[in-house]
């Protein structure tokens, strides 16, 4: 079923919005200046951080895998609590069900974009001249990077949100 | 604002109109003489000279006093605010504040099914040990923090069952089995609770034909076990008591004599073994307790 990217993206705002603050944020960590940021707009990009060029390899590669991380744990901390209820007691209430929409939402947007897969790879091609060990580490995830935002198109975001949101608490609590 | 003077012709530039080349301070106008050709810059280091005290967003000139810096940039108070704005907006902190207060009240809230899930795991543990008390009394707890889920209420009943048969409370215990019998997870194998606790029921009530019928039913579940022969073999010995039917005396022995066959050493089969041995030569019918307290080295013929 293909659904334009506008749709998921109203669907999935809070993802979008924070996805863009944990570029932000690590930005603001690894004190890179800032000079424009959109956390959430109908157009493509739905989102985007402007911020200072920087050539610290380790500082590209958090500001651009900042959303993996912050989404990925967001989204596991709030689908946690709704999960005894909803799977383990299987009971119906609103309020589990709209922490589920909220944490896949956000655990939908964890994977970096292509556009932050090529930042990193463009500095990684440099650093690796000289040895840098997280540059090495950086050209399979980029790789993965790439494939999984091909994979868009088979819902492979929808996946990891459900895998984090869902799976995860499954195996913590059985 | 700054003036600093160029390395090449020596007059004196605004800073910002300035840049470094490989070490050396060039005016705009110098540089562009020099490097009119652009591969002339290619593999050397060029910065351009930032004025501290001009902002680089919108050219205010702070005099002489150097401003706060957005990285390197110097920036002036007004632009930083506009970009402190614009960067990380009210209504973003308002939300990133509401995702957090959501994952907290979500904690909150669902803290009863932390608890049950907790006692439930702790119950199951304890009963899987043999302590029947302990995995009674935490599903009873995990029911007063769910008590909307008749799954967790049935199996709070079952470990109350298993709790009751053990202390050979067998007519309160055969209630609740009935009672929760529908939601039994089928593993737990609550046929067999049943029927020892039928068992044990009619020998409270002397109903000895009951009690026979019922152990009976107990070995054809599994007559592997010296435990299901000896049911049989107590029922038989209960009757030849009652009335002293030579008959449930044979039938005592050849249950008894089964029973021994599979196991003769645990110390729990030894017991109940002397107590139906003392029940047929004494035609008394006296409980498991009972014998105990009156013969606590166990009971002989002398
Ligand atoms: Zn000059
Ligand atoms: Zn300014």
């Amino acid at each position: 079923m293909f659904i334009p990217g506008k749709i998921i993206a109203i669907f999935t705002f809070p993802g979008i919005i924070v996805h863009e603050f944990a570029h932000m944020i690590f930005c603001k960590i690894r004190k890179v200046a800032v000079f424009e940021v959109c956390y959430f707009q109908f157009d493509n990009p739905q989102g985007f951080v402007k911020h200072e060029r920087t050539d610290n390899f380790t500082t590209t590669f958090l500001i651009s895998m900042g959303p993996f991380l912050v989404n990925t744990l967001l989204c596991l901390l709030i689908c946690i609590p709704a999960y005894l209820p909803v799977k383990f007691f299987e009971i119906d209430h609103l309020f589990s069900y709209f922490l589920v929409w909220l944490g896949v939402s956000i655990g939908m947007h964890a994977i970096p974009s292509d556009e932050d897969a090529t930042n990193i790879f463009e500095q990684a091609k440099v650093s690796v001249k000289h040895f840098n060990i997280l540059a090495i580490v950086s050209f399979p995830i980029i790789g993965l990077i790439y494939l999984f935002n091909a994979l868009r198109m088979i819902w492979a975001d929808l996946f990891y949100g459900i895998i984090i949101g869902l799976g995860i608490p499954s195996l913590l609590f059985g | 604002m700054r003036y600093k003077k160029c390395e090449i012709c020596g007059k004196r530039a605004e800073q910002n109109k300035m840049v470094i080349v490989e070490n050396t301070l060039y005016c705009i106008e110098c540089f562009e003489k020099e490097f009119e050709e652009k591969e002339l810059l290619n593999g050397k280091k060029v910065i351009r000279e930032l004025d501290p005290t001009v902002c680089s967003n919108c050219n205010h000139d702070n005099g002489g006093e150097e401003l706060p810096k957005l990285s390197i940039y110097p920036i002036c108070l007004e632009c930083k605010k506009v970009i402190d704005k614009q960067v990380f907006p009210d209504w973003v902190k308002a939300f990133i504040a509401g995702t957090i207060a959501i994952i907290i009240i979500g904690f909150i809230w669902n803290l009863r099914f932390f608890k049950a899930y907790e006692h439930i795991h702790t119950a199951n543990t304890n009963y899987v040990n043999g302590n029947y008390e302990n995995a009674s009394r935490l599903m009873s707890l995990a029911v007063i923090e769910v008590p909307e889920v008749e799954d967790i209420k049935a199996m709070a009943g079952f470990f109350k069952g298993i709790d009751l048969l053990v202390k050979d409370s067998c007519t309160e215990a055969l209630f609740l089995f009935e009672k929760y019998k529908q939601a039994i997870p089928a593993d737990v194998n609550l046929k067999s609770f049943i029927i020892q606790a039928r068992a044990g029921s009619f020998f409270d009530k002397k109903n000895y034909k009951g009690f026979l019928d019922a152990s009976n039913q107990y070995l054809a579940l599994d007559s592997t076990q010296a435990q299901s022969w000896a049911g049989v073999a107590s029922a038989y010995s209960c009757l030849y008591a009652e009335t002293k039917n030579e008959e449930y005396k044979t039938q005592t022995y050849t249950c008894l004599a089964k029973a021994m066959s599979l196991d003769s050493t645990s110390k729990q089969m030894k017991e109940y073994m002397n107590l139906i041995e003392y029940r047929i030569y004494s035609k008394q019918i006296i409980r498991r307790e009972q014998f105990k307290k009156q013969f606590p080295t166990g009971w002989s013929k002398i």
